[in-house]
């Protein structure tokens, strides 16, 4: 049966709505459509089948007065469309001045690359010629190491020859077997005495019995300073 | 100077951030910077990396900005553009002002360019706007406008709720 206007209808859920619904529609889920709507075939309502309905008559001065506001609004808006469809034209990405823009940009970037370029080729040649010489400062120093180490070497052996040499010199005075009771007897018989004495300017006196005043100035031995020794 | 972290702090501050002109064209978007850490040709880029490149990662913040350290014989910053290419800029022996310099020439907007946007976005900024970023945050801190519904509710029949129907239980 189909529900008053302003019944209440009551939902599965528990709540209830203030506008009207065919039972029909109403669901488990709760979801309802909301207008209700005369079925297709049922005919017109008697009360409403020769019902006229009114023609809304305007007064003159009121179309007159929303003709003029209307296109009063008409032009403004289309002003402001039309402005900015003209504006975004002059914005595009394809118009005359972006493409301008555009290859100016482009031109500049060359530009700029070209600059680049040109400072890296300055920078290069400084960097070379920086290469060059710290390699040549290389060769330089190796050269000197060699050089050092050469020279180290043959003061090396020079010593080694003169230490062969003394040695040499030396083994030539040591004693023999069969030479030592000779050598025991010449070193009884020549004693050789130490003991010397120095004074203030520097002259030595060599022997324990000898006495400074018996030898006389030219004759007396000189010490050499320790310096012009070595 | 709040939180003097590091070798010279001066480098965090909002001031020296702020001041620099080291702002990237649009179309670069990676910057690479090979140096050493030792080295007298690679003293220059190495003062670079320490004073200015901050500067640049904040002045530019959706840019890569990378080092290189110890894997080079000589200095060069590499920069990558939106078309995939790149462009190698070669700074060995050079002093620092002169790769800031050059740098600035080759890959950042120019003064001009930095003052034209300046004056661009300023006359984008209607004062009429307001929400976000703007002088008002909403149009109920107008005088003459309606209220904030916060403060003083809305009329029923101006409610959506109340309009378009309401479940009632």
């Amino acid at each position: 049966m189909i529900s008053a206007r302003h019944n209440i209808i009551s939902l599965g859920c528990g709540a209830r709505l203030w506008y009207p619904v065919n039972e029909a529609t109403l669901s488990l889920a709760g979801s309802q459509t909301v207008r209700w709507r005369k079925p297709r075939w049922v005919p017109v309502a008697k009360s409403k089948m020769f019902k006229i309905p009114p023609r809304t008559i305007t007064p003159k001065e009121e179309v007159v007065e929303i003709t003029r506001l209307f296109n009063m609004y008409r032009t403004q808006m289309r002003a402001v469309r039309r402005h900015l469809w003209e504006e975004s034209l002059r914005r595009a990405d394809t118009s005359e001045l972006s493409m301008q823009q555009a290859a100016e940009d482009e031109a500049e970037h060359q530009q700029i690359l070209e600059y680049n370029h040109q400072e890296n080729l300055r920078v290069a040649a400084l960097r070379e010629e920086r290469v060059r010489k710290e390699f040549e400062a290389n060769l330089a120093r190796v050269e000197a190491s060699k050089e050092k180490l050469a020279k180290q070497a043959l003061e090396a052996q020079e010593k080694a020859l003169h230490l062969i040499t003394e040695t040499q010199a030396l083994v030539k005075t040591f004693i023999k077997r069969e030479d030592l009771e000779e050598a025991i007897e010449t070193a009884i018989a020549n004693p050789i005495d130490y003991n010397f004495v120095i004074d203030q300017e520097g002259h030595i006196f060599r022997g324990c019995n000898t006495k400074p005043e018996s030898i006389p100035e030219e004759d007396r031995e000189k010490l050499l300073s320790v310096a012009q020794e070595r | 100077m709040p939180f003097m972290k590091g070798k010279a702090p001066i480098r965090r501050t909002l001031q020296y951030l702020q001041s620099s002109r080291l702002v990237l064209r649009e179309r670069v978007k990676v910057v690479t910077v090979n140096y050493n850490t030792i080295g007298d040709h690679h003293k220059g880029a190495q003062e670079f990396v320490f004073w200015h490149l901050s500067q640049l990662q904040y002045k530019n913040p959706q840019i890569q900005v990378a080092t290189f350290k110890n894997i080079t014989p000589s200095p060069f910053i590499r920069v990558f553009l939106d078309d995939g290419g790149d462009v190698l800029m070669d700074v060995d022996s050079k002093s620092r002002s002169d790769i800031h310099d050059h740098f600035r020439k080759v890959f950042c907007k120019s003064d001009t360019k930095l003052a034209e946007e300046e004056r661009e976005r300023q006359s984008r900024d209607n004062p009429a706007n307001f929400g976000w970023g703007c002088d008002r945050q909403c149009i109920c801190e107008v005088p003459g406008q309606v209220p904030c519904p916060g403060v003083v509710p809305v009329p029923k029949l101006m409610r959506g709720k109340y309009k378009y129907g309401k479940v009632l239980d």
